[in-house]
């Protein structure tokens, strides 16, 4: 079978394909110029070489994550199956806490440690109850806040913090 | 050259130094939109009221002569938006932030106004009131931009500002940044401190604060036992349970006579309604 030789450009055709070529390049070099005189002549004329680090400008959030209130005297409190964990300092925690409560003292500052975070994601509890001192903000809002955005589940803050808890546990006499 | 080259060239000259000529001879933010962008804003205005100065469309408030300064604000702020790229929907929903912000509705906020933290004039009849974070990307640019408006720029002397350090605990290093801001503004030297703080963003480390220190003209033994002093990081605990209390819950957040500003956070929209708190301002005080 005969090959088929590949198809010979008549020399006519080639010298206007080269004029076209060259022309392109000419046009496109009189754009660059053009630009790049209008681009230099300009206020505020746009930069050839990025000379500040390239920022994208959003407010940066604290890191928490969504949580709700529940009441001292919410049965769901008491259950077995929740994790109460203390937000206050350890001398309050001393003090009075309610048994099987954990004391992860809340600060300000400085986030919680992971291993605690660790320890209450390893509890197996099917919820977790925060309380802090009941002020304005309350220590134990602020520590569900903080866990919740750390990926721990369902968790949930005593409205009011320990006095309302310590109140509800002396009615209820257990735990 | 040939004439088609000619042409050519021409088409080019004319599609490059025809909208400079045309943005330099209309300045207004609404006469330097293109036709379609110029429609959307048409339509924009023959829907939407002004939240002050005028009960009808900003159509019909446009038309009035003069118009009010605030519907003027108003409308070259949305041309602005319009110009951005921004459609109708989002236009309407930051005119709505915008009067949220502006309109003296629910509780203002309890904000320390202390003194050390001060920039611009004393008897500014606006207060600004930021809550920043040392190490915020966005704190960098915001916090310098709004300092050097209201001490030597265009609120000067209209607006006082002052910052709240609100430490963000997703920030490495912004105990320490806190704690420096605090002691810096406990001896004195606030505003420089904080300043170069920012402006050395890239190279912060809690070892170099007290060389920071020294550089924006505080004394290094003094900065250290400020730093130091127990009395400082409960002040800079007080200074983020405030912020709490106020429902801050990112930087920078801003309270402009203790309402929280809820509109763009650029440093161009910040100037923008400032200006007009002080406008409205200075009109309540005739």
């Amino acid at each position: 079978m005969p090959g088929i030789a590949p198809a010979a450009i008549h020399p006519v055709h080639l010298q206007s394909l080269r004029a076209t070529v060259r022309d392109a390049l000419l046009v496109l070099a009189a754009c660059a110029a053009v630009g790049a005189a209008t681009n230099a002549l300009r206020p505020g004329g746009i930069a050839f070489v990025q000379r500040t680090e390239y920022e994208i400008l959003v407010p940066c959030p604290e890191g928490s994550g969504d949580t709700q209130a529940i009441q001292a005297d919410d049965p769901a409190v008491w259950d077995t199956r929740t994790l109460l964990v203390d937000a206050r300092s350890a001398a309050e925690h001393q003090r009075w806490h309610p048994t099987g409560a954990i004391a992860i003292p809340f600060d300000y500052l400085e986030p919680t440690a992971p291993e605690q975070v660790r320890r209450i994601a390893s509890s197996g509890a099917g919820r977790v109850v925060v309380f802090g001192d009941g002020g304005n903000p309350d220590s134990g809002e602020q520590l569900a806040r903080e866990i919740a955005g750390k990926g721990i589940r369902n968790v949930r803050f005593v409205e009011g913090g320990a006095p309302p808890l310590e109140k509800a546990a002396g009615l209820r006499g257990a735990r | 050259m040939k004439k088609h080259h000619i042409v050519s060239l021409l088409i080019i000259g004319a599609a490059f130094f025809g909208p400079i000529r045309t943005s330099l001879a209309q300045t207004c933010a609404c006469d330097a939109l293109p036709a379609d962008k110029k429609a959307l804003a048409q339509t924009i205005f023959s829907a939407l009221h002004p939240y002050d100065g005028c009960d009808e469309t900003f159509a019909r408030c446009l038309e009035a002569k003069p118009p009010k300064p605030v519907v003027l604000r108003l409308a070259a702020d949305i041309c602005r938006q319009v110009k951005a790229g921004q459609d109708r929907k989002q236009i309407e929903h930051a005119l709505s932030k915008r009067a949220q912000t502006m309109l003296p509705t629910g509780p203002r906020a309890t904000l320390t106004l202390d003194e050390a933290f001060r920039a611009g004039a004393a008897n500014a009849p606006v207060t600004v009131v930021v809550y920043a974070c040392s190490r915020c990307p966005f704190c960098k640019v915001m916090v310098p931009a709004l300092y050097a408006a209201v001490t030597d720029g265009p609120l000067a002397g209209k607006v006082r500002l002052y910052m709240r350090p609100f430490p963000l605990k997703s920030h490495p290093g912004s105990t320490e940044g806190g704690l420096a801001l605090m002691s810096a503004a406990k001896l004195g030297r606030f505003w420089p401190f904080a300043l170069l703080v920012y402006k050395r963003f890239n190279s912060f480390s809690p070892a170099v604060l007290p060389e920071w220190a020294v550089a924006a003209g505080l004394d290094r033994a003094a900065f250290e036992r400020t730093f130091a002093d127990p009395k400082t990081r409960d002040e800079l605990v007080a200074c983020k349970q405030e912020g709490l209390r106020n429902r801050v819950d990112a930087t920078p957040s801003l309270f402009i006579d203790g309402r929280p500003y809820l509109y763009d956070l650029t440093e161009e929209a910040v100037v923008d309604v400032l200006q007009e708190a002080y406008d409205a301002a200075v009109a309540a005080r005739k």
